[in-house]
């Protein structure tokens, strides 16, 4: 329950784009409570003080990936950001970074989604991976393998923190690779070439300059950073087979 | 059932300071990791400047002595800075780059660390060995 008798600032990035030429930030008053997180705050003002107010939102757990905005700056999930972390500062709420923004906290996702099918990031399978009763099994072994790297709820929060994909978009950015990667360490997939010719190329690992923002902010602690390291250094080795093995003695 | 054809939105598209890099202490680590890169980088030219005068012995004795002066030392220590900088942040960067495993285990990060540490204490003994014998 809310304590009626605190209140917090929210200062919320409003742009309605057939009345706006620039954003705004609006100042709202919101009751305080010690349970509340960012979401409930914004639900609030949605639901008593202002309805215009846009945003996206889904599980209220950490799990669907939708709520991500900026809170004071850096990527969050609005419904796992409690207001007690900033309280009694105000505290300012923005779209995610890097990307065009539609209306008030809601972005433009279209890049990202392209990006996610261009690297496949889906399981291709192999063409003779044994299956067991319909299924392509693996052991405990081989799913520890990219088990870190599934865990991407895809809430782009990567994206925001990331400098280099605020400035150069055509970069794919830390989760679109991660997720390739992910498949291209699964035991049951077969794609992996095709995979690495497109995040080894230009807009792929090596437009990434190693800040590793993109791992502090992850709420899930996939590390994307590691993940675009790992795919820096395949490439390499990749290359280097390449020139000094001819084509038809390599394997794999 | 025909699909409505999507509504072009006049987009906003947020500015990139160019004080980006002092946002965060992530960005500004960032900043001087790469300008140490430009100092050890200008410290191989200062190693390839004092090679060029190894044919002429007056040449390299006075550069030499350049390389003694107050100025000079002042500069070896920023540039020994920046290697070191350089240094530890790669080094700190090998574990979650470099996956080893014994067996189905995975090589503990620090067991990695310690690895290239260890390179780079026996080439620096190389390095130092060989300066020694051809003085």
């Amino acid at each position: 329950m809310a304590d009626s008798t605190k209140t917090c600032t929210l200062e919320v990035f409003r742009y309605h784009p057939e009345q706006d030429s620039e954003p705004s930030l609006q100042k709202y008053e919101v009751p305080f409570s010690e349970d509340w997180v960012v979401l409930d705050a914004l639900n609030h003002i949605k639901g008593e003080m202002d309805g215009g107010v846009t945003y996206r939102w889904s599980c209220r757990m950490g799990v669907c990936g939708s709520c991500g905005m900026m809170v004071n700056g850096t990527p969050r999930l609005a419904c796992s950001t409690f207001l007690k972390e900033f309280y009694p500062s105000p505290i300012r709420i923005e779209p995610l970074g890097g990307f065009p923004v539609i209306r008030d906290l809601v972005v433009n996702l279209d890049d990202f989604l392209e990006k996610l099918t261009r690297v496949q990031a889906w399981l291709i399978p192999k063409e003779n991976h044994p299956e067991v009763n319909g299924a392509l099994k693996q052991t405990p072994a081989e799913l520890a393998d990219y088990k870190q790297f599934s865990m991407c709820i895809n809430c782009m929060l990567c994206y925001a923190a990331c400098p280099v994909y605020a400035q150069e978009p055509h970069f794919l950015g830390p989760a679109a690779i991660t997720l390739a990667h992910r498949y291209n360490l699964d035991s049951r997939d077969g794609a992996r070439a095709a995979r690495l010719d497109v995040i080894s190329s230009d807009p792929g690992v090596w437009e990434c300059a190693v800040i590793e923002e993109c791992s502090a902010v992850c709420p899930k602690g996939v590390d994307p950073a590691s993940a675009i390291k790992q795919v820096k250094l395949e490439g390499a080795t990749d290359w280097w087979r390449g020139m000094l093995i001819p084509k038809e003695k390599r394997g794999g | 059932m025909q699909i409505a054809p999507k509504t072009k939105v006049k987009e906003y598209r947020r500015p990139v300071p160019t004080d980006w890099w002092l946002k965060k202490p992530s960005y500004t680590r960032y900043m001087l990791r790469e300008i140490a890169g430009v100092l050890c980088g200008g410290y191989a030219v200062v190693l390839l400047l004092l090679m060029s005068q190894t044919k002429d012995a007056g040449a390299f004795g006075g550069f030499v002595a350049g390389l003694k002066s107050p100025l000079s030392l002042l500069l070896h220590l920023v540039f020994l800075a920046a290697a070191l900088y350089h240094s530890i942040t790669y080094i700190k960067l090998a574990p979650r780059v470099l996956v080893l495993k014994k067996g189905e285990e995975r090589v503990p990060g620090s067991q990695i660390e310690a690895m290239h540490y260890g390179g780079m204490a026996a080439v620096s003994m190389v390095l130092l060995l060989v300066f020694l014998l051809v003085r």
